[in-house]
Formats: C-alpha cells, sequence, structure tokens
C-alpha cells in the first residue's frame, strides 16, 4: 500500500481550510457597509453647495463693498439671479456635477430661505429662491442636503416678493446677520 | 513512508507559506473596511462646514464693529440673532467676543468663539491685526 497519498490529503485539508477562513474574512468584512451609512456620498454634494455659497459671499473686487451674495439678498433678488448663479455658474461648472451629467440627466434642484430674527425677537423665513422647476419635482432619488451661510446685511432687505407688506414691516430695519439656508435634491 | 519522494517538500513548504500570506492580506484587508468607515464617521460629525461659515461671518460683525462703531444696542442685537437663528436653525450654542479696539491705530484684535452642538464642542481663539484708518 503507497503511503505517499496521506500527504496529498493533509496538504488539501490545510489548503481548504485556509481558503475556507480567508473567504470568510473576505465575505465578513462588506457587512461593514450597512444602509445606514450611505449619507457618506451626500457629503459630495454637502460640500460643493457650501463652497459655492462661500465664493458667492466673497467679494469680486479687493475694494469692493459687497458681495454678491449680499447684493442679493439686500434686493430681494425678483430677477433670480440667485438661481441662475449658483446651479448654472457655479454647480453645473464643478467638474463634480458635470462628471455625473454626462452620465445621464441629473438635474439638482435647489430651494433657498432666509432666516431672519423679526422686531419682536421670533424667528421667520421668507424663499429667497426656488429652480425653475423645483415645484412638482420635490422628489429625489437620494436624500437631499442643507447647506447654510450667514450673511451680513447694512439693513433689512428690499422687500422680497415672496412676504406680504405687513410681513417686511416687522423685519428689523438695522444691521443684522441673517442665514441663508439652501436645500438641494437630486432629481 | 520509505520510498516517498522528499523533493517535494519543498512543494508543500512554499504552499504553506503562500497561504499564510494570503491569509495575513486578507486580515488587512478586512480592517481597511473598518478604518475607512470609523474615519468617514469622524469626519462626518465634525460640523467644519458650520464652524468655518460662524468664523467668517464673526469676523465680518467685528469688522463692522471697527469700521463702522455702530452702538452697543446694534451689537447686542447682532449678538442675539447669531444665537437665537443658530440655536434653532442649526441646532447649535453659540458665543462670541472681541477684546476692545483702539479707535485709530496700528492694533491687534482678539476674537473668541464658542461653538456647541452637543456632540461637538469647539473654542477657538483669532487675532485679527489691523492697520490705521
Amino acid at each position: 500500500m503507497k503511503h505517499s497519498g496521506q500527504l496529498y490529503t493533509m496538504e488539501g485539508i490545510a489548503a481548504g481550510l485556509i481558503m475556507l477562513i480567508t473567504a470568510y474574512l473576505v465575505l465578513s468584512t462588506t457587512s461593514v457597509y450597512t444602509p445606514g451609512d450611505t449619507h457618506i456620498t451626500d457629503m459630495q454634494l454637502e460640500q460643493v453647495g457650501s463652497d459655492i455659497l462661500r465664493v458667492m459671499d466673497t467679494q469680486r473686487t479687493l475694494t469692493g463693498t459687497q458681495s454678491d451674495l449680499q447684493t442679493l439678498v439686500a434686493t430681494s433678488d425678483s430677477s433670480r439671479t440667485f438661481t441662475s448663479m449658483f446651479l448654472n455658474q457655479y454647480l453645473y461648472n464643478s467638474k463634480v456635477i458635470a462628471k455625473e451629467t454626462a452620465v445621464g440627466s441629473i438635474g439638482i434642484q435647489i430651494n433657498a430661505s432666509v432666516w431672519y430674527q423679526r422686531q419682536d425677537g421670533s424667528l421667520w423665513n421668507y424663499t429667497l429662491a426656488t429652480s425653475p422647476s423645483a415645484l412638482g419635482s420635490f422628489t429625489g432619488k437620494e436624500p437631499g442636503v442643507v447647506v447654510t451661510h450667514w450673511v451680513h446685511l447694512e439693513t433689512r432687505p428690499t422687500q422680497p416678493t415672496s412676504i406680504s407688506p405687513a410681513e417686511w414691516a416687522r423685519m428689523r430695519n438695522e444691521p443684522q446677520e441673517v442665514l441663508v439656508e439652501v436645500d438641494m435634491w437630486k432629481v | 513512508m520509505e520510498g516517498l519522494n522528499r523533493e517535494a517538500q519543498w512543494i508543500v513548504m512554499m504552499g504553506f507559506l503562500v497561504s499564510l500570506g494570503i491569509f495575513f492580506l486578507a486580515v488587512i484587508i478586512s480592517q481597511s473596511t473598518l478604518v475607512g468607515q470609523t474615519t468617514a464617521e469622524g469626519v462626518l460629525e465634525f460640523p467644519k462646514n458650520d464652524i468655518q461659515d460662524l468664523r467668517h461671518d464673526i469676523l465680518v460683525v467685528e469688522k463692522f464693529e471697527r469700521a463702522e462703531s455702530p452702538s452697543t444696542q446694534v451689537m447686542d442685537d447682532i449678538h442675539q440673532e447669531l444665537r437665537n437663528i443658530s440655536l434653532y436653525q442649526k441646532n447649535a450654542n453659540i458665543w462670541y467676543n472681541f477684546s476692545p479696539a483702539s479707535s485709530c491705530s496700528l492694533g491687534k484684535r482678539v476674537v473668541n468663539i464658542h461653538y456647541n452642538n452637543g456632540v461637538t464642542v469647539y473654542n477657538e481663539t483669532t487675532e485679527v491685526y489691523y492697520v490705521p484708518c
């Protein structure tokens, strides 16, 4: 009877065990990424949005007195400059989004509002801008993100179209800080 | 085990070593996901953008106070407004103050910023240098 086969059997069992353990380790790693952690991907959109607001709140010239964002908030932006500036000038020009639009027709919708403190101390907000097709497309493929930016105003803004004259009268007419809040979501 | 060809012992040993190597590589790969996960969570939890934004605005307020010297009431209102909106919209408790500025000389001003959103407590001391008017 030949004994040489014993060695091959032992090696085979050892190799099989090692492969099983390796396969178990590799497969068990995938379970670390749970569905609750998918918001990691939202970080990109949030960072881009936050950067855009920061760029918009930077003065174009060294001697300038107001940034684009300050002007837009202060003049109530009746010509929808905020939307076109935020979406067309900055967001769709960024490399992050350009890569995605090449894959399919991915659009980003925005809804910007301004939070301020009234004369009596309570907080209120008005809508600064919505993207053209925001109404009716509130559902998106992915969870939306909210980006914010503080803006310094020298007086209250000229009356925004989205609030009544009575509400406008409640705004503090002195230097103030307002919070521009932009909801962004993919459709 | 006479008659067995002992040359094959090399093959067995090398096979064993290689499989051990693969095993340790698999251990490293399994750890890397965990490390990436904890790092990403650490980055996510820290409100970097909120703090940078807050500092930017507080420095704007500081410049506004130095340049236009508004009344104490105006500055108190701005402080109260920042605190209120931050608490209700950003879930963060904030507080700041400036050291006094001499009106028209070369100077340094210390800006203290406190930020607390229940998870992250952040304190910052920034110095602002300004030139005579």
